[in-house]
């Protein structure tokens, strides 16, 4: 073997790794060759002065900072961990709070829609209920200046009379509308509603005698009603285009005998004012609605007062003769619809 | 033995939990019950696992020295081997779930160190080849602070005196070894680590053990020769 192998495997034969033969090989070597010796010995010296260095003490307070910087850190990681808890405690909670707050999302949504639907109708209630009762107030107050009570209360007895389907000789078109703004302080006293009664009116008469005492003046329509002047809106207007008296021809329409047809370029602002207009004449059960374009405002207002009104209202909108029904001679208060449609263009 | 464990277990979590205990009792009360355990470790890395810091107090206690030391033949410095150690100790606090129990705790708390010592060379010797070197400053300053163990009552001063300069002559020449021969001569001819705890730490095959340190022995033995003379 040669001396550059041997000095390969001088550092296994001092670890012990070598076999036994190798061993005594490399022994028998070494001690017949001095570089090799050298070799050796030098190595071994070298093994034993670094396995003779001393141990070194570490700086005392070594322990007392490392355990000192653990403490910090995990008071830091409790004080963290509070509002970063671990993944899966985190994650369950989360998606726990998400149903919860998707689910009272909804409650809430729910809970508060129909109050929102009910909000909306409030709206008009009180505007027109108020000033309603001051008018009623005020009315009554006429009256006592006027006439004596069980008058109206006759009006109002009688006034279905005219609102028969069968009735047809109390409504005027254009013509009479002069006649009646004439004939407004005639009609106070009640004889001329009562005048011109047809006998033949029979059973219309009293069936609509019974509602009319059984529905007083000053309550609120109930909902059906609304909704039926809704229903009935479009098909009046069909009939005002065919006929021109659209009421007297349908059975039904008995309540709304009176309409008048304006237009205007601001619909709202024209019904503004036809409400004050309204006010003014002691109208009644003022309903106002829109529909597309156009603003309808019904109300339960003095026969004597409708030509007042239509002629006032002729001053806010242009007044569409064509598509106005008015009955007169009638001595009840009468439900009338003013329709205030958008004209395209300003005059 | 698999009862005694289990009281021996439920007795250290019972004094670990009571708080009142100082780290150092616990320490004896422990060491009492070390011949029991393969790996005297394991009940103390078991309960850091469970969130009891006080535990980890005994290991750093127990394994400061050996960790200091390896450090401090690595870089040939005692501040850097003890910010070394203690960045060690906090990597192992925050990386002991990990550890599986594989090898012996103390072993995988050595490579730690190791690994952190290397980094640090590493480090210090890009910034010394950057940063200009003063000649005020006595290079051999910082190692007067070392404590060395007295090797007897009975050795000369001057013997003693002689053995500290031929100490730090060797230390200067591991200093100026290669990395990787470093570290393998920290760990096997200064530490005396077997084989096989030196492959688990450094990551490295047996065979690449074996054949490194046997170059690393070469170097330094040139290396010693020039500073101390003939080896004989």
């Amino acid at each position: 073997m040669r001396c550059s192998e041997i000095e390969d495997k001088l550092t296994t034969y001092l670890e012990n790794f070598l076999q036994k033969e190798e061993r005594a090989m490399i022994k028998k070597h070494c001690a017949e060759c001095d570089n090799c010796r050298h070799s050796l010995e030098s190595l071994q010296k070298t093994k034993d002065i670094l396995k003779g260095l001393d141990e070194i003490e570490p700086p005392p307070w070594l322990a007392e900072t490392i355990m000192a910087r653990i403490y910090a850190k995990e008071e830091k990681k409790s004080w963290f961990q509070r509002f970063f808890l671990p993944l899966r405690v985190k994650v369950p909670i989360q998606a726990l709070a998400m149903i919860f707050v998707a689910v009272l999302s909804v409650y809430i949504y729910k809970s508060t829609a129909p109050d929102m639907e009910r909000l909306d109708r409030p709206q008009h209630l009180p505007q027109v209920s108020e000033p309603g009762k001051t008018v009623e107030k005020t009315q009554t107050s006429q009256e006592k200046d006027i006439g004596p009570e069980p008058k109206y209360k006759e009006k109002k007895a009688s006034a279905p009379v005219e609102k028969g389907p069968e009735g047809p000789a109390q409504e005027i078109g254009e013509s009479p509308v002069p006649g009646r703004q004439d004939g407004v302080p005639a009609i106070e006293p009640g004889n001329a509603g009562m005048a011109p009664v047809p006998s033949e009116e029979g059973m219309a008469f009293d069936h609509t005698q019974k509602k009319g005492s059984a529905i007083p003046a000053a309550m609120p329509p109930s909902p059906a009603k609304v909704e039926r002047y809704k229903v009935r809106e479009p098909e009046v207007r069909e009939e005002v285009k065919s006929s021109g008296y659209p009421m007297a021809a349908t059975g039904v329409s008995q309540e709304v005998p009176g309409r008048i047809t304006a237009a205007s370029t601001d619909p709202e602002d024209a019904a503004r004012k036809a409400r004050r207009i309204m006010m003014s004449l002691s109208a009644e059960e003022i309903r106002e609605r829109t529909e597309n374009t156009s603003v309808i405002i019904s109300c339960s207002i003095d026969p004597q007062f409708i030509p007042e009104l239509k002629n006032k209202i002729a001053e806010v909108a242009l007044v569409d003769e064509s598509r106005t029904r008015i009955v007169t001679g009638l001595d009840t208060p009468q439900v009338i619809e003013i329709v205030i449609v958008k004209r395209p263009d300003s005059p | 033995m698999k009862d005694t464990l289990i009281t021996g277990n439920f007795l250290i979590q019972f004094f670990m939990r009571e708080g009142t205990k100082s780290a150092d009792r616990l320490s004896h009360a422990e060491e009492r019950r070390t011949g029991y355990f393969v790996d005297e470790d394991s009940q103390y890395v078991a309960l850091c696992n469970g969130g009891e810091p006080r535990a980890f107090e005994v290991l750093v206690r127990r394994h400061q020295k050996k960790m200091f030391n390896i450090a401090y033949r690595m870089t040939g410095n005692y501040d850097d081997a003890a910010d070394i150690v203690q960045e060690a100790f906090l990597s192992a606090y925050k990386a002991i779930k990990t550890f599986r129990g594989e090898a012996k705790f103390s072993t995988w708390l050595y490579g730690i160190v190791v690994n952190h010592a290397r980094n640090r060379m590493r480090h210090t010797n890009s910034k010394a080849y950057h940063e200009p070197v003063s000649l005020d400053v006595d290079p051999y300053a910082g190692n007067d602070r070392k404590p060395i163990d007295p090797a007897s009552d009975d050795t000369p001063v001057t013997d003693i005196l002689i053995q500290k300069e031929i100490q730090e002559k060797v230390q200067k020449c591991i200093n100026d070894l290669e990395k990787d021969h470093r570290e393998i001569l920290v760990l096997r001819d200064i530490q005396g680590f077997s084989y096989e705890e030196i492959s688990i730490m450094l990551g490295l095959p047996d065979g690449t053990v074996k054949s490194r340190l046997s170059r690393a022995r070469g170097a330094i033995r040139e290396s010693l020769k020039k500073v101390l003379g003939n080896l004989r």
